[in-house]
């Protein structure tokens, strides 16, 4: 069952339905239902990871919590404060040992099927072992308590909206929601369904078309230079966010017919003024589960904080502060790059972005010389739009590395760049087998996204504004972006194009 | 009661607003299509009081076959002959664009083309064929039929014509011209190439001497029958029964070629002579007419399965009077070969000629050959020319018996027709048969 299929749209309006009209406080089990139809008949195999990580996060914060209270009793006993602290420590090593099972466990999985090249990725599986582990240090770190009921764990587990391609849901934020009970609302099913059709524009209609310029440029990388190259960075960077955050928007559009709020996973990434901005707009929850859960604990762990004060005798207190967050970043940065795939392109894909991350934290101080010496504002509107233009530009040299099927191909793609050569516009348009109309498409496909992100950006509320419209507009836009995913986009019979952060 | 009063007035609204893009797409999506033409016609004709009474019905083999006024004109009492022929037409269709026929007018008689490859052999799914057909019902209920019998579910989407055009998208311009023309609006068909004539006749001007030949042979295999095509066929004679309508069936002509190198077309004729005769409806097949290569000869096709418009108005005063002798319950034998074998035994001079090129030595020339199908007892001669692109025909060898002639590689660089033509020893035409090729550089 593809995601843009009747077949899909069918499954959400039969389940939003049964959900609506049974008992509220049935809902959460209806849901559940769904998530588990959902799975077989997407997924197609039995869910067995999904179910073994469910069950394995699921004792292992059980037990965590268990041992939290029984330790907390024995030492409400204790006398002395050595004896409290010995307490403190039996406690935190036994959890410790409970977590790091869990985590081998789970990541041995998962990590075992990424570097399998016969196994197949469970679908998935990268979005909720990170979710379930997630899960478990907020547990461990007595952010809340665990779960009880295994069910409603299930629940929040194998939530299909983020199945595919996250968001990475924190337990505490997405089960606010999640288990309560909601009633039918008409204002609802009619802003979810628009930001569902939303998020179909931009995968079946621009998503689409890009896709078709990465593939023709991927498939014959020998043959193109210059100018096709540059080409290929736009579109390959302009399909992924196109179908990511479509992806998103449909994920969030369903979820606000159930009355359930999903966390958001862009904020606009091209206004973005530096890499590391970047990663604050693109993909949040990933970056934010890497830090909370990878780069904190390195960069404020005993080994980092000894070696700060190694850095800080030798280096001097600037670059005592800066190496441990360098060493932490670098292993957020392999384990990023391990993440979207086993293979040398993505790698140095995150060592990239860690280079450009880690060296605008050691040279800031450098840069901050530089501008006040070119008198440089750096809030005028010339520099914010300069520096968006060089994160992009960064970016999208990444992504077209990354998405190469080989780290030499991307290199000899790197190289290609400077083989300067400009085709006449009908040649290109023959060589990706697209016609004029195409192109008019794309190019009022990205204006249109660009205007809605500029929108968001000024905190102008979209669903405000379509409501504020005369009806007749309001209808017309509505009814428009239908046609236009109907005639325009890559659906219909035989639309099985998969979401492309799904093969992660 | 105010609520619901102003939900309903946002719903008609929506759905006027879906309707009215609906219209919109439609109009600026549909190319022009022949249903246009047929349904100025028939309607400026029903004004006229001229109402079909006579329908010939099939594929595209048909639509192309018979020409309305010739068979009227032959038949003599055949008030309006109505060519109901569209392109890939199956049985299935057929049977329901009769259906509608017969409920539209009175109908007295009902030709219906038989072409074999739909009967024998598998079908891949094909949805635009049957919506041609669905879009020329008009009943309501025919065409819920129709469509609870033929289109999967996931197919409906195709019933929106805004979908189904979705790939004209890019010829907007040219579809939104076509149809503001003066021509177009009078339901005349002015394009070049294959267009409209006359009540469903559609021809094409393209000339079948250059471009049939001898091709992979017409092969059935009659033990692969389709039970549906032929469930739909029973339901045919079943629904002209009860109609009292006079029902027939032809076999049209295509390549005379691709008959000769067949061994199991005897096997599909003998099939539906079996059957017509069951059923009690006249039958014959026009490519076994006697002296066919001389009266519909391959030159009158404009490709291997559909006749040219010379080649139509031939086929259409000949089986006029076939018609009439059957429908008189006269024999018609004697303007039929008994046989594929005593067909091919039968041919006088030379019939069809045929080439092709291939590979010859390592430095990228080519070797042309020509073959032949002609009566026993000629001898075949060939002459053999090439037309760089830009440049004159140049002949590269004189006519002679020899089959074959080298073709340098100089000639391969560019775009390059050749041509052979065939002629009899001992005659003194230009050439009797001709075939030519286009060969693309490598």
């Amino acid at each position: 069952m593809s995601l843009i299929s009747a077949e899909f749209l069918l499954f959400t309006a039969a389940l939003s339905a049964v959900y609506f009209l049974v008992p509220r406080k049935c809902q959460w089990a209806v849901m559940l239902a769904g998530n588990i139809i959902f799975y077989l008949l997407v997924g197609k195999v039995f869910p067995i990871f999904l179910i073994v990580t469910c069950i394995s996060a699921f004792c292992c914060a059980i037990m965590v919590d268990r041992v939290r209270e029984r330790f907390k009793k024995s030492r409400s006993e204790c006398h002395t404060r050595e004896e409290k602290q010995k307490n403190k420590e039996l406690c935190t090593r036994i959890q410790k040992c409970i977590m790091a099972a869990c985590f081998i466990f789970n990541f041995g999985i998962w990590a075992v099927l990424k570097c399998s090249h016969s196994l197949p990725l469970p679908l998935g599986i990268s979005f909720y072992t990170f979710t379930a582990m997630g899960y478990c240090i907020d547990v461990y770190r007595g952010k809340y308590q665990a779960e009880k009921n295994p069910a409603r764990f299930a629940l929040f587990l194998s939530f299909f909206p983020h199945m595919l391609q996250g968001p990475f849901s924190r337990y505490n934020s997405l089960t606010e929601t999640l288990y309560e009970a909601h009633g039918f609302s008409w204002s609802r099913i009619k802003e979810g369904g628009i930001r569902i059709l939303w998020g179909v524009f931009k995968k079946t209609v621009i998503a689409y078309r890009f896709g078709i310029i990465a593939d023709c440029i991927y498939g014959q990388k020998t043959e193109y230079e210059g100018i096709y190259i540059v080409i290929l960075m736009i579109a390959v960077t302009l399909q992924l966010y196109a179908d990511f955050s479509g992806y998103m928007d449909m994920a969030a559009g369903i979820c606000r017919i159930f009355g359930i709020r999903l966390e958001e996973n862009f904020r606009q990434p091209f206004f973005a003024r530096s890499i590391e901005e970047f990663w604050r707009r693109w993909h949040i929850t990933l970056g934010a589960w890497f830090r909370d859960y990878l780069f904190y604990p390195v960069s404020m762990g005993k080994g980092a904080q000894a070696l700060g004060r190694k850095c800080r005798k030798r280096f001097g207190n600037a670059l005592a502060r800066i190496v441990p967050s360098l060493i932490a970043l670098f292993i957020v940065w392999t384990a990023t790059g391990f993440w979207h795939g086993n293979a040398w392109n993505f790698r140095i894909w995150g060592w990239m972005n860690f280079f450009f991350i880690g060296s605008g934290i050691l040279l800031e101080p450098v840069y901050t010389k530089w501008k006040k010496l070119l008198h440089i504002n750096t809030e005028s509107r010339w520099w914010k739009v300069f520096q968006m233009c060089r994160t992009f530009w960064l970016f999208a040299y990444m992504e077209m590395f990354s998405s190469a099927c080989s780290a030499s191909a991307a290199i000899r793609l790197t190289v290609s760049l400077f083989h300067w050569s400009v085709p006449d516009g009908y040649a290109l348009l023959e060589t990706f087998g697209m016609e004029g109309y195409d192109v008019i498409v794309l190019l009022a496909g990205v204006i249109v996204m660009g205007i809605v992100d500029v929108m968001k950006e000024k905190k102008i509320v979209i669903q405000d504004v379509v409501d504020r419209m005369p009806v007749v507009i309001r209808y017309a836009g509505i009814v428009g972006l239908v046609y236009m995913v109907l005639l325009l986009g890559d659906i219909g019979t035989d639309a099985t194009k998969g979401f492309m952060y799904a093969q992660f | 009661m105010r609520n619901f009063k102003h939900n309903a007035k946002k719903a008609v609204l929506f759905l006027a607003v879906v309707i009215a893009y609906e219209m919109l797409f439609s109009f600026l999506l549909e190319p022009v299509t022949y249903q246009h033409f047929l349904e100025t016609e028939l309607k400026e004709n029903e004004e006229r009081g001229i109402l079909p009474d006579m329908v010939v019905i099939g594929n595209s083999s048909v639509e192309m076959a018979f020409v309305p006024s010739v068979l009227e004109e032959g038949i003599g009492d055949a008030g309006c002959v109505l060519n109901a022929g569209t392109g890939s037409q199956m049985i299935w269709g057929t049977y329901y664009y009769l259906k509608e026929l017969f409920r539209q007018y009175d109908i007295k008689y009902a030709v219906v083309g038989i072409d074999y490859s739909i009967f024998f052999g598998a079908d891949s799914r094909n949805v635009r064929r049957d919506l041609v057909v669905l879009d020329r019902i008009h009943s309501a209920d025919i065409r819920a039929e129709y469509i609870k019998n033929h289109f999967e579910k996931k197919e409906y989407i195709y019933l929106l014509k805004s979908y189904r055009n979705r790939e004209y998208f890019g010829s907007m311009a040219e579809n939104v011209s076509g149809k503001l023309d003066g021509n177009y609006r009078k339901g005349v068909d002015s394009r070049e190439g294959t267009h409209y004539l006359e009540r469903g006749y559609v021809y094409s001007t393209e000339k079948g001497d250059l471009h049939t030949g001898i091709y992979g042979a017409n092969q059935v295999d009659v033990n692969q029958v389709s039970n549906e095509s032929m469930e739909y066929l029973d339901k045919i004679v079943e629904l002209c029964r009860e109609e009292k309508v006079e029902l027939h069936f032809v076999a049209l002509p295509t390549s005379f070629s691709g008959i000769y190198g067949s061994d199991t077309y005897q096997s599909a004729v003998d099939f539906f002579n079996a059957y017509a005769a069951d059923k009690g409806v006249p039958f014959c097949d026009m490519n076994l007419l006697r002296n066919r290569t001389e009266i519909l000869p391959d030159d009158m096709l404009s490709d291997e399965g559909h006749l040219g418009y010379n080649g139509a108005l031939i086929c259409s005063d000949i089986y006029a009077e076939i018609f009439n002798r059957q429908r008189s319950g006269r024999d018609v034998s004697d303007y039929f070969y008994h046989s594929v074998d005593e067909m091919k035994k039968d041919i006088k001079g030379i019939v069809v000629c045929d080439l092709g090129t291939k590979p010859y030595g390592e430095a990228g020339d080519r070797m042309i050959h020509a073959k032949s199908i002609h009566e026993e007892g000629v001898i075949p001669e060939y002459e053999f020319w090439v037309c760089q692109e830009g440049s004159e025909w140049i002949k590269l060898q004189e006519y002679s018996e020899e089959a074959e002639c080298f073709l340098p590689a100089k000639y391969l660089e560019s775009k390059v027709d050749i041509q052979v033509n065939c002629r009899s020893r001992g005659s003194n035409a230009e050439w009797e048969k001709r075939k030519r090729i286009s060969k693309e550089p490598e």
